[in-house]
């Protein structure tokens, strides 16, 4: 089956290095995501035409762009059209950003709206200050209304970093495909194995993110 | 009677629509005045303009002869005597009975959390929601819902409350135990301002009774006067509109 090969030398080690690579690439990016996702989704609650108009844009661009393209774009097309040398791992991380921050920015605009003026009066007409408002009422429940949906973001980035083998990173999926090509004389079917490994490896690390949604979602349920 | 509350010559419009038209209307403490009229005249705006969500055009609001609106100091300090509730009930979703209660007095106030929390459960207790302390708002039904909203408006021991159609949004076999409240409020001698449909309650609970129409005040008066014999057309017209009896 090919599980064998995964214990010969360092080859298990190697593909947890891989899957490291990639989670690390996605904390990041789902850090600085959340940051200015947060930021761009509260100015797009303001009625700014220009800030309108310009996440507008950047949005649609982002929900439009196949990841993958993006990813070239910035990777081969900024090093040598801008003359910018970034290194792959900058480049998925802005790659990943970009596309997490109009997400989240969307979650945090929809949330913020979801919540009715009357919400706040209610809480203002019991002599709590602009800051209170925001500290105690409304962040806990645009939290709360965002979380599950953030979490969901935060796991499709997990499972699309597969696609950042393609500007020559090297994790996970693409520690499996060496760890297949060394292996193929010795053991030729090493391939269903090599990637119901890094299939493992994925749901171990997404299933728990996607239980505690569920449980946030369920105790929130209000 | 000494007077708290006074609105002068209150105007309010949204563009070319004036809602309110130099509208005076002043109450004194432990007075409970009922402001009745057809939808659309202005009542609820009316209110909100008393606690400052509205901006006015022309005229003042004052408590005990502090301008309040248009106000210059801090809007906060000025809500915190003045309490509210809603149609809508509007309790903190994410917080329990309790803590919804609890939380003003705690943050604004800086009051003891465990004095704060004494005090709502006496609160609780007497209109018969004790029980129901931990239960979050969405466990409760629109009447208890209700009863909660005043009851936490009255944590802040406002000296006015502004009560805004808060049957409105119940089920009729839940309107009682909402307004039975709201009386015995009346009865401690609660500064209160009620905007309502509920005729036969507006009579129960009113020391005086206004009616506005078209953004004025066009009659007020006791609540016997204002039932029993109404001056205008209007207010005539207005009421026979609530008799159901056979011509």
């Amino acid at each position: 089956m090919g599980f064998e090969v995964l214990l010969k030398g360092t080859n298990m080690h190697r593909l947890l290095d891989g899957l490291w690579v990639a989670l690390r690439i996605s904390l990041i990016s789902v850090t600085i995501s959340i940051v200015l996702g947060v930021i761009l989704g509260s100015l797009m609650t303001l009625k700014n035409p220009v800030i309108k108009v310009v996440s507008k844009i950047y949005l649609e661009f982002i929900r439009i762009m196949p990841q993958m393209v993006l990813l070239f774009v910035v990777y081969f097309g900024s090093t040598k059209a801008l003359g910018l040398s970034i290194t792959a791992e900058s480049a998925s991380i802005i790659v990943f950003s970009l596309w997490g921050t109009a997400e989240m920015s969307d979650l945090v605009r929809g949330a913020l709206r979801s919540i009715p003026t009357i919400q706040y009066e209610s809480s203002y007409s019991l002599g709590l200050n602009t800051a209170q408002t925001y500290l105690y009422i409304i962040i806990p429940q645009i939290i709360r209304r965002m979380l599950p949906l953030s979490i969901n973001l935060i796991t499709r980035m997990i499972k699309t970093t597969s696609l950042i083998m393609m500007i020559g990173i090297v994790e996970v999926l693409k520690v499996g495909q060496q760890i297949i090509e060394a292996n193929r004389k010795s053991a030729p079917n090493a391939a269903f194995g090599i990637y119901a490994t890094i299939f493992l490896l994925y749901f171990l690390v997404c299933w728990p993110i996607s239980l505690l949604s569920k449980y946030l979602e369920k105790r929130w349920e209000n | 009677m000494a007077e708290i509350l006074n609105i002068k010559n209150l105007t309010k419009s949204y563009d070319d629509l004036v809602v309110l038209d130099h509208v005076d209307l002043s109450v004194n403490k432990g007075e409970v005045v009922v402001i009745v009229g057809p939808s659309g005249c202005g009542k609820s705006t009316l209110l909100r303009c008393v606690n400052a969500f509205e901006q006015i055009q022309e005229g003042e609001v004052t408590l005990h002869g502090e301008r309040i609106n248009p106000c210059r100091g801090k809007l906060n300090t000025v809500r915190e005597k003045i309490g509210m509730v809603f149609q809508s009930y509007e309790l903190f979703p994410h917080k329990t009975v309790l803590q919804n209660m609890t939380l003003a007095p705690v943050k604004v106030k800086k009051i003891n959390k465990k004095d704060a929390e004494k005090e709502a459960e006496a609160l609780l207790d007497r209109v018969g929601l004790l029980s129901k302390k931990n239960n979050y708002p969405h466990q409760l039904s629109g009447g208890q819902k209700q009863r909660v909203a005043i009851v936490r408006a009255l944590m802040m021991h406002p000296e006015v409350l502004l009560l805004d159609e808060i049957t409105a949004a119940l089920d009729p076999e839940m309107v009682r135990e909402v307004l039975d409240v709201v009386i015995q409020l009346a009865k401690e001698g609660r500064t209160m301002v009620i905007v309502t449909h509920e005729l036969s309650f507006a009579r129960a609970v009113a020391d005086r009774m206004v009616f506005i129409d078209g953004g004025k005040i066009v009659e007020e008066g006791s609540p016997e006067e204002f039932f029993e014999r109404p001056k205008t057309e209007r207010l005539k017209k207005f009421l026979d509109s609530f008799s159901y009896s056979a011509k």
